[in-house]
């Protein structure tokens, strides 16, 4: 308690320091931080100012610069397209030129026209201004027609000036023509003129670039549009002198001459814009370039946020800067102050760092000196305290002794010695005894169980070499027989203790037995001996046995720990077999189907549970017995058993020599102690001398009472037997292997059995399949008849009808021919001649819409055909033939290698001849229009079209193939060939019948199969099996 | 007759299949000179397409194209215009000046771009070329100048020519001022006139046929739509009678006539575009000028020339842009 009222004294004042004290105005950083950056931004802002004006300045100029220069290249574009006009025209001004023969002069204008798009009319005039020669784009050729122009502009013009640019005119109001002409050299030389259309100064004009949204155009003297990239604005005649740039360019001629200048304009649409001028002084063209403001002032504007974004950047870093030096002026201020506070909490060690030797330095001393005054006067306050707490100490020891030697017992119950050991040891220092002993009583005497540090060592071993016989009349004996304390307080003159031969060994004087008692009964006796004669008190007698009762506790635990251990010990041993069994189990429900695994983790367990044992397994089969799994927990006996079994198993069921026969004929164990015995079976000895095992054991399998293998367990020791618990457990191994062995065995049954029924449900399937397909040829065929026999009248009349027409029409032509308007004969025979070929078609498709039908109407055929036996081969051989003669007439390219394959054998077949020859024709035409088909389609080079007929005779059943190496069919199409209608043919060339009328002649009329198989772009087969005769349904099986 | 018929089932047809149009779709509608099918007709309207698809028209998306055949016959013609207007486009591109007849006669208020339009101010179609004033504006053919010219031309080819007949479709009136240039100067070539007028194939084949059976008569094909669309039937009348013939439009000599001197037709319907999308874009056709054709081509057919037994002088051969051999 004292310590803490030591503290308490500093609690107020470190609370009063501790409350920070209320802030006027803002903080001295903060006051710093905004001063430095106002001034700082102040210089950026004007800086800036200035900076931006003269970018703004410059760019400005640049601009204007850009837009003058574009100005003077535009205007001398547009001067080159003039003066290339002028120079085309320049050979036709030389002074010979004029004499040379008229046609010549003629090619020369007609090659001026040619290499001068934009010149529409050439004149040439004699000195006189007489026309000698015109030629135009549009009027005829004038040659020598003399036509006195002298008072023409133009030649005036030209013959004064030598060269004169004519004003522009405007034809017709709309477009824009200007004359050139140009005086001949010589003396009294004529002149050539050209007209020519402006309107090609659009070329020039669109072609000059400004800037992304700039154009130039070009007006003359008097702000008349003479080009702009819309030419709709110049053909509209249109005036721009309203133009402020206009305006300005005509006002000042003499600038324009002289490069131009830039102003601020604005163009037709009213859009502001930079506009800059040049003359064209040979024409009298102003050639204006113009860039919309906003273009124009673009990079300035960008100068402009640069600037700005560079102001900004500037004002961010003097906000840093100014707020990192107010924070090192005022972070000494805030240490002195986190060093008061720290006073404050009384932490009166610390001491502010002086490093400064400032007013804040003084300060920070100020506060040290003061510091330790305060600690000073705590140092005595502590010294005082002290003082009282060793007394309370020495009372605390006593109590803590006991604990610890609680603490002790509780810690280390398994192990008794050092227990009794400090329970000696603590007593003694206690009790302030010399040494100590504690015995425990075995019977009728007395032993040492454990002796004090301090008992010397020749003592030690008097004490544990004399039995105590506890039926003499010593004290100790008396103590413990009595159950009482005995308190010798003169060793050496005592009666009771006289003649003791201790001494001897060291020093005796009083002397302490205190008995061990546990619920009453003494177990033994605790001694202390004082060197000198000094008797024991009360306390200290009391002490004594409150520690010879905690020593009867301690040997108690121990008992019981003792117990518990070779109980849990027990338990674990069952625990292991139950784990075994159990794994065994799991292996027989993982491994249904086969025992050897099971097999296996029963060796496996049992010798890992029964080591040094090693187990084996073996089985009945064929009355022999035979070596199926073997684990050993050594690995060396592994091997010796694994080389071993080979040469001795099987072994014959023979009780008399081999003791695994005789457990499986006793159904009972088998224990051979010691193999080397003369008595010893003779397989057992066979092992004993190859392996050295000398004890096994032969467990019994028991099935049903019937032994069916044993399990047997080898050790190489003598005379060992297997524990009870252990051959429990080995029976309930033998167990599981039956069990494992009768569900291998059912497995095999069960599969056996499973397979049988998934042949017949697959066998089932096929038959339902082909009963499906059957049934729905069989409906759709009956369909397709009754379908033909409703269409067979209505196109007989079609048929009839439009033939009859294609007379009448003939008929009325003639009637035609007599009228005398020739017009309305010309009408009609037109009409006439369209009636025709349209019945003609009428009567082209009716023939086909007829075939089709009479092949549907077969399927409904009553039969009229003879059943009889024929030659097989033979009837191939026509149908073949045939097939191929029919196939070259209709196609006269067609060629096909035939191969024939028959069967001699093939014999004689009864069928329909006629109806079997038919779908051997189908089948072979189909074949021969799939191999002209993959020519006409571009096979490789080399393909060979191919056509394989084949016979068989099979059993009583007869087989005919047609194969051919076409086109070939993809599934889809392969799936539906035998439905009625369905064909891969184009339009008109097949009815879609014939395959089915085909299955239906082969399946129904003959009871047959036809078969098909087919890779797409390599081949077809068709296989039709027919039996030979006798199985066959009588004929018209069809309705 | 038979092309009668077969007109009246087209029209029946794209009645029927004319489609219900999304708002915010365009929709011109055109009325083109030939019949449906020629070759120079698709051609030039395939030069027009392609120039609005550049200046950013997509067919079927943003414009919608309906697309009639005049076929040079003022009946039809009429017929098509109601049926285009009732359509209710947004602007309409007539070509032949049958075609600006006929649209003309209904005054619709639909802006109208034409193209190949002879004399569109003296037909009346508009006030001046520079300000059309109504709603109708676009690019004219032919100037009365080029008669005079095919004169010369007949004549350099065919000197031994005495008198010409000028081809032409009397339902017009565009081409009288370029037939009387032709009256007026036939003389200073030493060759009498007269005028050929028919507006069908009957009619032309009865009048060219008495034309052509005089001695040393030339012929002069004018530029009306009829005269396009019969053109086959012209050169074989020609032929038959081994006339020296001229021809206002390049195909013809390309297709086998003698020789042609005119102007670039695709080039006009590829410049027409131009205009048809100012219009849809809201441009008052008042305010945009009538263009006259800047190209001009001379074509003759030395082939031609060869079987008919006229010799081309070489200077005639120098002017020509294109010699078919």
């Amino acid at each position: 308690m004292s310590v803490v009222g030591a503290e308490a004294p500093v609690e107020p004042a470190a609370a009063v320091a501790v409350e920070p004290p209320a802030r006027r105005g803002l903080p001295l950083a903060t006051r710093f931080a905004l001063a430095f950056l106002g001034l700082v931004s102040a210089v950026l802002t004007i800086n800036g100012a200035i900076d931006m004006w003269l970018s703004w300045r410059e760019a400005t100029n640049t601009a204007f610069r850009v837009q003058q220069e574009k100005a003077e290249a535009a205007a001398s574009r547009v001067a080159q397209f003039v003066s290339e006009i002028e120079g085309q025209m320049g050979w036709t001004t030389r002074a010979e030129w004029a004499r040379l023969p008229v046609d010549q002069r003629r090619y020369d204008f007609i090659r001026l026209l040619r290499q001068a798009p934009a010149i529409t009319e050439l004149i040439q005039v004699d000195g006189q201004g007489r026309e000698q020669l015109k030629l135009s784009r549009l009027e005829p050729d004038a040659v020598g027609s003399n036509l006195d122009l002298s008072g023409d502009p133009r030649v005036a013009g030209a013959l004064r000036d030598r060269i004169w640019y004519g004003p522009v005119t405007f034809r017709r109001g709309s477009e824009p023509y200007m004359a050139i002409g140009i005086g001949h050299v010589g003396r009294n030389a004529g002149a050539t003129i050209a007209e020519v259309n402006l309107k090609l100064v659009w070329d020039v004009v669109t072609g000059i670039r400004v800037g992304e949204t700039g154009y130039a155009f070009v007006t003359d003297l008097r702000g008349r549009l003479i080009a702009h990239p819309d030419m709709s604005l110049v053909l509209r005649d249109t005036d721009l002198s309203r133009l402020p740039q206009v305006a300005a360019a005509i006002a000042s001629p003499g600038q324009a001459a002289g490069g131009g200048r830039v102003i601020e304009g604005t163009g037709p649409d009213g859009r502001a814009e930079l506009s800059a001028f040049t003359a064209v002084p040979k024409v009298g063209w102003l050639v204006f370039v113009e860039l919309p403001r906003q273009e124009a002032f673009a990079a300035v504007w960008k100068a402009l946020y640069q600037t700005l974004a560079l102001l900004a950047l500037g004002i961010g870093l003097a906000a840093v800067a100014g707020t990192l030096l107010a924070r090192r002026l005022s972070a000494p201020i805030r240490e002195l102050r986190a060093g008061a506070e720290q006073l404050g909490r009384g932490d009166l060690t610390s001491r502010i760092p002086v490093a400064r030797g400032d007013e804040i330095g003084a300060l920070a001393t100020s506060f040290n000196v003061m510091a330790e005054r305060i600690q000073e006067a705590q140092a005595t306050l502590e010294r005082r305290v002290e003082e009282r707490t060793a007394d309370l100490n020495e009372a605390l020891e006593q109590q803590t002794a006991t604990a610890d030697v609680l603490k002790v017992i509780s810690r280390s119950i398994f192990d008794l010695q050092p227990v009794l050991r400090t329970l000696i040891d603590t007593a003694v220092r206690l009790c302030r005894g010399s040494r100590g002993t504690i015995y425990l009583r075995d019977g009728d005497v007395l032993r040492v169980a454990a002796f004090h540090t301090n008992v010397p060592p020749a003592l030690r071993a008097h004490l544990e070499a004399t039995l105590l016989r506890l039926d003499d009349d010593r004290a100790i004996s008396r103590a413990v027989r009595n159950g009482e304390v005995v308190h010798v307080e003169d060793f050496m003159n005592d009666p009771s203790t006289r003649g003791s031969t201790a001494p001897q060994y060291a020093p005796f004087g009083s002397m302490l037995y205190v008995p061990l008692l546990r619920d009453g009964e003494p177990i033994g006796c605790f001694s202390m001996p004082r060197e000198e004669v000094r008797p024991f008190n009360s306390r200290e007698i009391e002490l004594v046995k409150t520690f010879a009762d905690q020593a009867v506790i301690a040997i108690e635990n121990a008992r019981l720990f003792e117990e518990v251990q070779a109980r849990t010990k027990e338990l674990q041993e069952s625990l292991e077999y139950q784990t075994a069994t159990s794994e065994v189990l799991g292996v027989i429900s993982r491994s249904a189907a086969d025992a050897q695994p099971v097999f296996e983790a029963i060796v496996r367990s049992a010798a890992n549970l029964f080591a040094p044992w090693s187990a084996n397994i073996a089985i009945v089969q064929n009355d022999m017995l035979h070596f199926m799994a073997s684990a050993s927990a050594s690995e060396a006996d592994s091997q010796i058993i694994k080389t071993l079994v080979d040469g001795i198993y099987p072994l014959p069921l023979d009780p008399e020599k081999v003791p695994s026969a005789r457990a499986i004929r006793d159904r009972a164990i088998v224990e051979l102690t010691d193999t080397a015995q003369p008595d010893t079976p003779e397989a057992s000895r066979k092992v004993q001398v190859a392996t050295g095992f000398r004890s096994m054991t032969f467990v019994p399998l028991l099935r049903e009472d019937e032994g069916i293998g044993t399990i047997i367990l080898t050790n190489r020791e003598s005379g060992h037997r297997l524990t009870e618990k252990q051959r429990a457990l080995v029976q309930t191994f033998a167990d599981q292997a039956v069990i494992a062995i009768d569900n291998a065995n059912l497995f095999e049954q069960v599969q056996a059995r499973t397979q049988e029924l998934e042949q017949s449900l697959d066998d089932l399937r096929a038959a339902q399949d082909r009963l499906v397909q059957s049934e729905k040829l069989a409906s759709l065929g009956q369909l397709t008849a009754g379908i033909a026999h409703e269409i067979k009248n209505p196109l007989n009349f079609v048929n009839n009808f439009a033939d009859l027409s294609r007379e009448l029409v003939g008929e009325l032509e003639e009637i035609v021919a007599k009228t005398a308007d020739d017009s309305l004969k010309a009408e009609a025979g037109e009409i006439a001649a369209l009636l025709r070929s349209n019945l003609e078609k009428v009567v082209t498709h009716g023939k086909r819409a007829d075939s089709i039908v009479r092949n549907m109407l077969a399927h409904s055929r009553k039969g009229g055909d003879e059943r009889r036996a024929v030659d097989l081969n033979a009837t191939v051989e026509e149908a073949l033939n045939l097939a191929y003669h029919g196939a070259r007439a209709e196609r006269p390219g067609f060629n096909v290698t035939l191969a024939r394959d028959f069967d001699p054998a093939a014999g004689q077949v009864e069928l329909y001849p006629q109806e079997f020859t038919r779908v051997l024709l189908n089948l072979i035409g189909n074949g021969f229009h799939a191999v002209d088909q993959k020519r006409r389609d571009g096979a490789v080079p080399g393909f060979e079209p191919t056509l394989t007929v084949r016979t068989r005779a099979i059993g009583n059943r007869i087989e005919v193939q047609v194969r051919d190496n076409g086109t070939g069919m993809p599934d889809s199409v392969k799936a539906r060939i035998f439905e009625p209608f369905f064909t891969t043919k184009p339009t008109g060339e097949g009815t879609g019948l014939g395959l089915s009328l085909s299955h239906d002649i082969v399946v129904k009329q003959h009871g047959g199969q036809i078969a098909v198989e087919t890779a797409p772009g390599e081949f077809t087969a068709f296989t039709v099996t027919l039996p030979r005769g006798a199985a066959a349904p009588t004929g018209g099986a069809a309705p | 007759m038979i092309s009668r018929r077969a007109l009246v089932q087209a029209a029946a047809w794209s009645a029927l299949v004319r489609p219900a149009l999304a708002q915010a779709t365009k929709r011109v509608a055109i009325m083109a000179a030939f019949g449906e099918g020629d070759r120079e007709g698709t051609a030039r309207l395939a030069a027009f397409h392609r120039q609005m698809q550049e200046l950013g028209w997509q067919e079927g998306r943003t414009v919608h194209f309906d697309t009639r055949w005049h076929s040079g016959t003022l009946a039809i013609a009429r017929e098509q215009a109601r049926e285009l207007i009732a359509l209710r486009p947004d602007v309409m591109l007539v070509n032949g000046t049958i075609g600006m007849t006929a649209i003309r006669e209904l005054s619709p208020t639909v802006p109208v771009t034409f193209v190949v339009v002879a004399d569109p101010v003296g037909s009346g179609f508009i006030d001046s070329l520079a300000r059309p004033g109504g709603n109708i504006s676009g690019f004219s053919s032919f100037e009365p100048e080029l008669g005079p010219k095919w004169l010369e031309l007949i004549k350099t080819i065919a000197p031994s020519t005495r008198h010409v007949g000028a081809l032409s479709d009397p339902s017009v009136t565009g081409f009288a001022r370029i037939q009387r240039a032709i009256t007026e100067a036939a003389p200073r070539f030493g060759l009498t006139s007269e005028d050929v007028p028919a507006s069908t194939a009957e009619e032309m084949r009865d009048r060219l046929g008495r034309l052509l059976g005089k001695p040393n008569t030339g012929l002069i094909v004018m530029p009306a739509s009829i005269n396009s669309v019969e053109r086959a039937l012209i050169r074989r009348i020609v032929a038959e009678h081994r006339a020296p013939a001229v021809y206002p439009f390049a195909f013809h000599a390309r297709e086998g006539g003698l020789i042609a001197s005119g102007f670039d037709g695709i080039d006009l319907f590829r410049r027409s575009a131009h205009y048809v999308s100012r219009m849809l874009n809201g441009e008052a056709p008042a305010n945009l000028p009538v263009q006259a054709p800047t190209k001009f081509e001379l074509v003759i057919n030395v082939k031609t020339a060869r079987e008919m037994g006229f010799e081309v002088p070489l200077l005639l051969l120098a002017q020509a842009d294109e010699v078919i051999e």
